[in-house]
């Protein structure tokens, strides 16, 4: 690890006052990306803004038909709430999924979504379930917020706040791990909402992408056989020594017929 | 407890489950220097220069070494002797310290960097400028080994180290010639990594005073590092240098070796004249610890019309890295002849192993060491038999397994298998496993969508290792006994067992006996701890040599108590005349004979000390059976059932003997599904470097194991002790194997490359139904 400035601000505004003043600085919230990025120094940030200061940036509450969760809210605080469990058991669901019980009591919902890992299980959620992202600057919508492979639509300096997550009629996340990370080869993400049914995949491509093939399917018939003979395209998924992108084809299949099957 | 009972929990668990173990990482303090190594980015390359003008001048800075101030140590050289065929000794490159003129694999040291803090010797390691000009790579054994690829040593034609045949080739082909039935596979056995939990680490301190060298590091055995730096690097007496191993986080073959690192540390503690610390990261550990397996064979069984084996044919092509490491040359060799012939009669086998170079990280034994190739290629065998002549697998193995009356049986490869009783194994396991309720079971899965397989596997292992073992058991002035060995515990619970033995020939609680190992100065010799030996090694050394301690025992007893040595008897920690309630405690008896108290003859050190004089070779053997259940839509693969028989001689302690068991499966289950070790052919990288890509089983990947006991007892040492430490992963990868490929017989799979993990086993499904 290269030296740095560390800043633990109590508000927002400091911390995004303490980003602009720093040659380069970086947010670090639960530091489970970003920490063993520094160990390793393969970045080299002048300054680090702590967030685990901030109270605007926790908490996890419902607000009308949407469940607001807090940037810094850790995987294991979403995974044990008994609002999400009740609201959205396939969040809770996923989030319990991610990692291990040290990560998952460090990580957090915000660091996650920001860092935008093609691996990642959260990325599925918020765009399987259409939430808005809300930032210090602006609300961005889930199909807008992933740019690509560690890429958002984030500018620089701006700090995610929370996440707005609509209550589905139902919904159902199905992981499939990769034998080595355990991070998802294929995690598909299934609900049905207010506006629409949707479908959401994580590890298959460089980063999250909807099936519209799938979400018009069930659309029609909401079950696992309307989209068990959907296949989607292998071009552009990822292929690496832990699958094909054949593999993960067929997995975005099979997951996603049984995320159909399991929703709740 | 009693010290005679065998399910004794650990007496050194108390220490390392509440954080009070001791590891080399912990011992530094805070006025060592941090020791960091730069290693090379490339696979291939010569070095033109290495600049280090700038890192000498950064902050805290106290040495930077590369190979031009090395270049004066001998080699990190091989104690193995063997020849390959040619009659000649196997090829040995010189292995420096540090790179010479050029590096051979990603990860071989190339600088050393000593400063006040390991950031500030990292930095200055960043302004180090190596000049490599990028040679060709080869770091696939089959590439290795083909005309025409990139040479590793100009001095290596054709890449080999060495070409070793062992067997009656004229009688294998006529076996072949006659055969009813041959069956065949080329199969890789996946490269591995040990994945300790405790990366290796050094501290290095130089006493000018007395002119001797501390090295404190992991080890598997001080004396051989001690020995190998003294005479073949450092060539000096061995006086010099002391090395001490605390605490162990595991071995399983790699911490035995001698490492760069051992030589570097030294080096820079006498040139310094400070203490050095150097630790791994688990980075480094992936690029610079012996891997591990690695070998392409093609396999041949042949049979006759009634299903018995009348030959084998192994060729193999073992990979063995860039260098030869401390082992290396006798893993795909002898290491694997000795269990050839499996728990079969065999009447004639060869093979013909060739020993390839690669621009790879040095390959050498890990828990099995030969074995694991060898049974993973001969139950595959007899799983493509058994399908080819319509048998029940289990039936084909009863045919030809060895039958107890014919122990011990000499194999067609010259080796004499202790004791055992093989259909006793085969049938209990069977029995344990519910082997006959396996069809309802399959049923059952198939009415939910998945496929069941059973799967078996018959196997052994030869204990080998090094015997240069002299025990001393000590009665100390407070009544406790000190027992010193030179075999090294990395985990396994040598303070345990062989404090039971002593306990149990002196009388007295297993609290009073401590083990101890791993320091040179205290230790006089020692083989260290390898191939699955140590309790024969040293809990038979020590048997002697509480028995001598006894002797005396008895004869200063017989003094100070006025009786005959003959009616002495030791009690619950007494000398005691027997049947009498005259008595003396040890402390008493201690405090005696320091006082003098004793006839001239009687006084001096109060111990026994005995050489090893048992035979280090015994076959412990034993049967896996698996069940599996297969998703063949994903391709993801449970296992349901494990049941392990095994027959390890006597039991000293049926805990540890399950454990060795669990952890051995653990890491069988690891090779067989889904650990690989993955380099980039063309460009040498590992592309495996951490565990993001380097997959290990996790707890929920293992299942319930059962794991079950009978003891035959081994005649080749006082004790009838046989090895268990490297059963597990000998006989787990091929149970797991026959049990998938045997759930996917259906889909028309006949076989599956480990590690099986879920891509793999979805692919075999759809590549048989194309
Ligand atoms: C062993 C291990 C296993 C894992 N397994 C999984 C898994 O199975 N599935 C999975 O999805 N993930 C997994 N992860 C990743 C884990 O979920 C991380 O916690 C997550 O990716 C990052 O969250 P963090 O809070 O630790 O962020 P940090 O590491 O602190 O930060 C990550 C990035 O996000 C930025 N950032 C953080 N907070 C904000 C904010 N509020 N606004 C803007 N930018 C911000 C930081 O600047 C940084 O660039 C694993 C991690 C580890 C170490």
């Amino acid at each position: 690890m290269y030296d740095f400035q560390y800043h633990r601000p109590k508000s927002v505004a400091d911390a995004v006052a303490a980003l602009k003043k720093a040659a380069d600085g970086k947010l670090i919230a639960g530091g489970q990306t970003l920490l063993p990025t520094l160990k390793m120094r393969l970045a080299q940030p002048t300054d680090l803004v702590d967030l685990s200061g901030v109270p605007e940036l926790r908490g996890i509450k419902v607000e009308g038909n949407a469940v607001v969760i807090g940037a810094m809210a850790k995987h294991a605080e979403v995974s044990a709430s008994a609002e999400v469990q009740k609201a959205i058991p396939a969040l809770a669901m996923l989030a319990s999924e991610i990692g291990d019980a040290q990560v998952r009591n460090m990580g957090t919902l915000g660091g996650s979504i920001a860092n935008s890992d093609p691996a990642a299980d959260y990325p599925a959620a918020i765009v399987g379930l259409n939430a808005t992202i809300k930032t210090n600057e602006r609300t961005i919508a889930a199909d807008d917020f992933f740019k690509g492979i560690f890429t958002t639509a984030l500018k620089e300096g701006e700090v995610i706040i929370s996440v707005s997550f609509p209550v589905p009629e139902k919904a159902a996340y199905m992981k499939f791990d990769n034998p080595a990370s355990r991070f998802a080869m294929v995690g598909v993400f299934v609900a049905k909402l207010a506006g629409g049914v949707r479908v959401a995949v994580t590890g298959a491509g460089p980063s999250v992408f909807r099936v519209k093939a799938m979400e018009e399917a069930l659309a029609k018939d909401f079950s696992g056989k309307a989209v068990e003979n959907i296949k989607v395209p292998t071009t552009g998924l990822n292929s690496d020594i832990h699958g094909s992108a054949e593999y993960r084809a067929h997995l975005v299949t099979v997951m996603a017929k049984r995320a159909a099957d399991a929703a709740k | 407890m009693a010290a005679t009972d065998a399910k004794i929990h650990r007496l050194e668990d108390a220490r390392f489950l509440t954080g009070a173990g001791r590891y080399t990482a912990d011992l530094p303090g805070k006025d060592a220097l941090h020791a960091y190594v730069l290693r090379s980015p490339m696979a291939h390359a010569a070095i033109s220069g290495v600049d280090i003008a700038a890192a000498k001048e950064m902050d805290g800075v106290m040495a930077v070494f590369t190979g031009a101030d090395t270049a004066q140590l001998g080699p990190l050289a091989c104690p193995v002797e063997m020849t390959g065929r040619d009659g000649k000794r196997y090829i040995e490159p010189f292995r420096p310290a540090l790179a010479l003129k050029e590096v051979k694999y990603v990860g071989e040291p190339v600088a050393l960097v000593v400063a006040q803090t390991l950031a500030q010797a990292r930095d200055a390691a960043e302004t180090i400028m190596v000049d490599y000009q990028e040679k060709p790579v080869v770091a696939d054994v089959r590439r290795a080994a083909e005309t025409g690829a990139p040479a590793v040593w100009p001095d290596a034609p054709d890449n080999r180290s060495m070409v070793w045949e062992k067997g009656d080739r004229t009688a294998m082909e006529a076996a072949f010639a006659k055969a009813a039935h041959v069956v065949r596979l080329q199969s890789h056995n996946n490269r591995l990594v040990a994945a300790a939990l405790e990366n290796r680490a050094a501290i290095a301190e130089h006493d000018a005073a007395s002119g001797i060298t501390t090295l404190t590091t992991p080890s598997q055995g001080a004396h051989l590092l001690r020995d190998l730096l003294c005479d073949k690097v450092f060539r000096e007496p061995r006086e010099k240098l002391r090395v001490v191993t605390p605490d162990v986080g595991g071995g399983f073959g790699p911490k035995f070796y001698l490492y760069a690192e051992h030589a570097l540390l030294v080096f820079a503690a006498r040139q310094t004249g400070r203490k050095v610390f150097w630790s791994a990261d688990r980075g480094e550990t992936f690029i610079s610890e012996a891997h591990a397996r690695d070998q392409f064979t093609t396999g041949e069984l042949a049979l006759d019309q009634n299903g018995k084996f009348i030959g084998l044919r192994l060729h193999g092509l073992a990979n063995l890295g860039a260098y030869i490491s401390t082992f290396s040359p006798s893993i795909p060799t002898t290491g694997m002849a000795k269990v050839a012939s499996g728990l079969y009669a065999i009447p004639a086998i060869h093979m013909e192993m060739h020993c390839l170079f690669t621009n790879t990280v040095p390959v050498d034994a890990y828990r099995g060491a030969g074995k694991p190739e060898t049974f993973f290629m001969l139950e595959r065998l007899v799983d493509l038999a058994a399908d080819k002549m319509g048998l029940d697998p289990a039936e084909l193995r009863r045919r030809n397994l060895v039958q107890p009356q014919a122990m011990p049986y000499r194999t067609a490869l010259g080796f004499t298998y202790d004791s055992g009783d093989y259909p006793r194994l085969l049938e209990e396991a069977l029995q344990r496993a519910g082997h006959g309720g396996f069809a309802a079971r399959r049923k059952q899965s198939e009415s939910t969508g998945k496929r069941r397989g059973f799967g078996l596997s018959c196997y052994l292992h030869g204990t080998g290792g090094v015997a240069d073992e002299n025990s001393k058991v000590e009665l100390e002035s407070d009544g406790t006994v000190s027992v010193y060995t030179g075999t090294q515990s990395s985990g396994q619970g040598h303070e345990t067992v062989y404090a039971q033995g002593v306990a149990k020939l002196l009388d007295m609680p297993l609290a009073n006996i401590r083990v101890i190992q791993g320091d040179t100065a205290r230790v006089r010799t020692g083989g260290g701890t390898g191939g699955s030996s140590s309790t024969i090694i040293s809990a038979t050394t020590i048997h002697q040599a509480s028995e001598k301690l006894i002797e005396r025992l008895k004869l200063i007893g017989a003094h100070l108590l006025e009786a005959s040595p003959a009616d002495i008897v030791l009690e619950r920690g007494n000398l005691a005349i027997a049947g009498t309630d005259r008595r003396l405690s040890l402390k008493e008896v201690a405090i005696r004979v320091e006082q003098n108290a004793v006839p001239e003859a009687l006084r001096g050190p109060l111990a026994g000390e005995a050489k090893f004089a048992d035979q280090i070779l015994s076959f412990p053997s034993g049967v896996i059976a698996c069940e599996v259940e297969v998703d063949p839509q994903t391709g993801d693969t449970r296992i349901e059932r494990l049941v392990t028989m095994q027959d390890v001689g006597t039991v000293v302690n049926q805990a540890l003997v399950d454990g060795q068991m669990h952890g051995g499966i653990a890491q069988g289950i690891g090779q067989a599904m889904v650990e690989n070790c993955v380099y980039d052919a063309d460009s040498g990288q590992l592309l495996t470097g951490s565990f993001m890509d380097y997959g290990i089983p996790h707890f929920r990947d293992l299942p319930a194991m059962d794991s079950a006991t009978f003891s035959t007892a081994s005649p080749n040492n006082r004790l009838g002790i046989k090895g268990v430490g490297e059963l597990g992963p000998n006989g787990a990868p091929p149970a797991i194997i026959n049990a998938i490929v045997d759930a996917l017989s259906g889909e028309g799979v006949r076989h599956i490359e480990m590690p099986a993990t879920a891509a793999r086993v979805w692919q075999a499904i759809e590549d048989a139904r194309r």
